[in-house]
């Protein structure tokens, strides 16, 4: 009797912290990139985070993390951690072009690309690669750099990747920026650091 | 108009079109950047026949060469056998009448799913009793490899199927299924022949390779998995029992960064197998391993590409080859017996028996020089020998062109280079090419043909090739001494061997040209010595080296060797960027050409991009040029061509001026 209580017992236990977890994971919360025209004014202590999106799938998403820094990129030896829960951005509807949001400004990681391709859960962990990391700086359009998730693919592998194509695609990025480029200046905004910008306007 | 005036305006026409003429007869780099002809050719048992393997405008073919009346004929040609959508990728003789060939097929596959759209199949060839007879042609449909033909088993060969038990089958080619025979209640999917009656070895676990003494045709090794996590070699005596020679931890907590040395040939000693370090990055690297000592040595590092396979003298059982990955497509590198790193290369030719008939008395060869592409020979040891193939029938009979092989000191170091000289004597000087090889660690420009080299010699350049501190083919000190030199000390050593040359005077001005890492060099150096180099092209170069090494491909294992390789970016960007060209360009005085693939992989288009905008602000020329759809290596012959053109004509152009 007391085994099957303790065998009950175990069992809605781990019934109950699968449920949670798979339940937290389907309701993290979410953050829609937009047209850069639909994007709203910006508050204090925000800017606007942009992306060049080249992505297939049938459900693409990133995830985002702030990193708990004052820097736009992190040095040498420095700890990483975060600041904020895990937002995630979907991408189903948001595939191919320019696309912004306003963020809080801030150094962040993107923490994990999902591809999925109908039983083949592809999944990339990037939790501490630093070339996965953009910086929003306030009242600027932060150009993040160009995703990529390749259309075709492997059983076991896809191309994924995110390029800093500042300089090769500069005028593209410029018109992307709409009307927020005659009021914001544009900030090359990859989380690492990358002098070029410096160089071309001094 | 006085008879002085004439002459003088015919003097001046002749120079003109002197001038014209001589820039209008630019050997054309398409004659040296296309297809080859002959993909492979191996020679029968008995030696009465070669199979070559041939490209056609689409499609491959098999020709049958007859030794005895030295005359040729079509066996195969897969653009009328097919749907012209099957390719073949190696072909071996199982006896005198049957070839063996991995047929590559494309189909619809899973949308999207690349690996999913091809297959392929074991094809046996029959060559018929007369010639003008169409071969038949068997395949065998359960998936699976040929493991050795049984040459002296006419009609019989080993296979290897599989699964949680894996296998090795004698099958008979006659009752196989003919190809595109469709199954029926009466006839049997490969003859019914994976029995238990024709098993000559098995394994628990998926074996992945087997290895077999060719001469008994008994099964001497196998690598499989023992388990899910762990991969094995394990040896077989002749009473078929099992010694477990080594094991690796393939599971998630394997260590990635360690070598993982996994045999691919058998050798005669039965503890030692060349094998390959499937860990390496991009692996290139082949290694002699004694499995009972734990003893290896690198014998061989490819250029660039990926070693998918190993090729064998069938009698000595040493390594004479390798099969790389080359913008999708498998071709041979052959570089003859190799026993160990140092000093691998000859004096500029190959000459390498790839095929012999069982009595050894007829062989086939592979030659190579410098100024002679790959050739296919047959000989007898009797009468001359013929000439079966060439790579390029077009360059048959090769170049005049001399090479010679040097090398300066530079910190310790002794630095070899190659320069090529065309064939013609100098008027007074030849003007200079030099060419620096990518990589810049584990690369080498080796004494063989390279189509860039008598290209740019056909036009009338010397061209030299350093391989600096961090090639490959050398000494281990040499390679290992090129670690975080991007900078310094292998442009050191370019600029010693180029200084070296031009003190010649056969040697007048020059050029630098490299493509990646070279043309990383050509960028760094055209700013660091205008006064020795007249121009530079860059193509696919590293314009900003922190960039390059923040690549978001760029993680793990391969971001640690480029640290320790390369550079840390995150503790010496400054240094790293004042290394890099494209903060220099305020200084260029000299004419630049970039080009770049826009689909690169391994440097970003955006290098190119960078050097464009930094030029447009200071103002300065660039001869700019982006390749669409265009990765890192131009091997595909169209836009290596394109590309080799401009070049030829930017340079004639910078030279001319300059």
């Amino acid at each position: 009797m007391f085994l099957r209580r303790l065998a009950i017992l175990t069992v809605c236990c781990l019934l109950g912290a699968y449920t949670s977890s798979s339940f937290a994971k389907r309701t993290l919360p979410t953050l829609p990139l937009l047209n850069p025209e639909s994007v709203e004014e910006l508050e204090s202590g925000y800017g606007i985070v942009m992306f060049d999106l080249d992505v297939a799938g049938k459900a693409p998403s990133i995830v985002i993390r702030r990193i708990s820094t004052q820097s736009p990129f992190l040095s040498a030896g420095s700890k990483l951690t975060f600041e904020t829960k895990p937002l995630r951005i979907p991408l189903t509807d948001t595939k191919q072009g320019f696309f912004a949001q306003r963020l809080k400004k801030g150094l962040y990681q993107i923490t994990r690309v999902d591809a999925p391709f109908f039983n083949l859960p592809y999944k990339l962990d990037i939790e501490n690669a630093r070339a996965w990391r953009f910086y929003v700086a306030e009242e600027q359009i932060n150009y993040a750099g160009k995703l990529v998730i390749e259309q075709t693919r492997g059983t076991e592998y896809i191309d994924v990747g995110l390029f800093n194509r500042f300089a090769t695609d500069l005028k593209e990025i410029r018109e992307a920026a709409g009307r927020f480029s005659e009021s914001l200046p544009l900030n090359m905004a990859t989380g690492i650091r990358d002098d070029f910008q410096m160089l071309l306007e001094q | 108009m006085g008879k002085n005036t004439i002459a003088v305006c015919l003097c001046l026409l002749s120079l003109v079109s002197t001038h014209i003429c001589a820039a209008s007869t630019a050997i054309d780099a398409g004659q040296f950047f296309t297809n080859v002809d002959v993909r492979t050719v191996d020679l029968s048992p008995s030696g009465k026949r070669a199979a070559i393997l041939r490209n056609t405008e689409s499609s491959h073919r098999i020709d049958l060469y007859d030794t005895e009346s030295q005359r040729e004929s079509t066996l195969l040609d897969l653009a009328q056998f097919d749907d012209g959508e099957t390719s073949i990728r190696v072909m071996t003789w199982l006896d005198d009448r049957h070839i063996a060939a991995q047929f590559v097929s494309s189909r619809e596959g899973v949308k999207d799913l690349l690996d999913t759209r091809k297959t392929s199949s074991l094809v046996i060839i029959q060559v018929p009793d007369s010639a003008g007879e169409s071969p038949l042609v068997y395949r065998v449909r359960t998936n699976g490899w040929l493991v050795d033909p049984l040459v002296s088993e006419p009609g019989q060969f080993l296979f290897a199927k599989s699964s949680v038990y894996s296998k090795v089958y004698r099958l008979e080619v006659s009752k196989l299924n003919r190809y595109g025979q469709k199954l029926s209640k009466l006839v049997k999917v490969d003859g019914g022949q994976f029995t238990p009656r024709n098993e000559v070895a098995s394994v628990k676990g998926y074996a992945t390779r087997w290895f077999v003494n060719s001469t008994s045709g008994q099964v001497t090794g196998v690598v499989f998995y023992s388990d899910p996590n762990t991969l094995s070699l394990a040896s077989y005596n002749g009473q078929g029992d099992e010694e477990r020679l080594s094991d690796w931890n393939v599971g998630e907590e394997a260590d990635d960064e360690a070598k993982r040395l996994i045999p691919i040939l058998a050798t005669r000693d039965p503890n030692v197998f060349y094998s390959i370090d499937t860990n390496e990055d991009e692996q290139r690297s082949v290694y002699s391993v004694d499995f009972s000592s734990q003893q290896e040595t690198l014998v061989y590092e490819s250029r660039a590409y990926k070693i998918i396979d190993l090729i064998q003298d069938k009698s000595s059982l040493q390594l004479i080859g390798v099969k790389v990955i080359d913008e999708g497509s498998v071709r041979s590198v052959f570089f003859g017996a190799v026993e160990q790193q140092e000093d691998r290369f000859g004096p500029g030719s190959l000459d390498v028996v790839i095929s012999q008939s069982l009595d050894s008395k007829q062989s086939l060869s592979y030659r190579e020089a410098h100024n002679q592409p790959g050739t296919f020979v047959w000989h007898d040891g009797v009468g001359e020998p013929h000439v079966l193939g060439h790579y390029y029938p077009h360059f048959s009979k090769g170049f005049d062109t001399r090479m010679e092989v040097h090398s300066t000191e530079v910190d310790g170091l002794s630095i070899p280079y190659l320069l090529t000289l065309p064939a013609d004597k100098p008027a007074p000087s030849f003007p200079l090419v030099v060419m620096p090889h990518g990589g810049p660690i584990g690369v080498s420009d080796n004494p063989y043909y390279d189509a860039a080299t008598q290209l740019f010699a056909a036009n009338g350049y010397a061209v030299l090739r350093v391989n600096y501190r961090g090639s490959s083919g050398y000494s281990q000190a040499l390679r290992d001494a090129g670690k975080l030199q991007w900078g310094s000390g292998i442009l050191h050593d370019i600029m010693a061997a180029t200084r070296e040359v031009m003190a010649r005077d056969d040697i007048g001005k020059a050029c630098i040209v490299g493509a990646s890492y070279g043309g990383y060099a050509a960028l760094s150096l055209i700013l660091r010595e205008p006064d020795t180099f007249r121009c530079a092209a860059s193509l696919s170069g590293v314009s900003d080296i922190n960039l390059y090494l923040n690549h978001s491909h760029r993680r793990g294992k391969r971001d640690k060797w480029l640290r320790e390789n390369v550079g840390d970016t995150l503790t010496d960007y400054d240094a790293l960027k004042d290394a890099s060209p494209l903060y220099h360009l305020d200084t260029l005085s000299r004419p630049l050409m970039v080009m770049h693939g826009d689909e690169d992989g391994t440097v970003d288009v955006e290098h190119a991009f960078r050097v464009r905008h930094i030029l447009e602000k200071y103002q300065k020329p660039l001869v700019f040029h982006v390749y669409e759809g265009q990765g890192h290596s131009f091997s595909e012959p169209e836009k290596a061509a394109d590309a080799f053109n401009r070049i030829l004509g930017f340079i004639a152009q910078s030279l001319h001026s300059g």
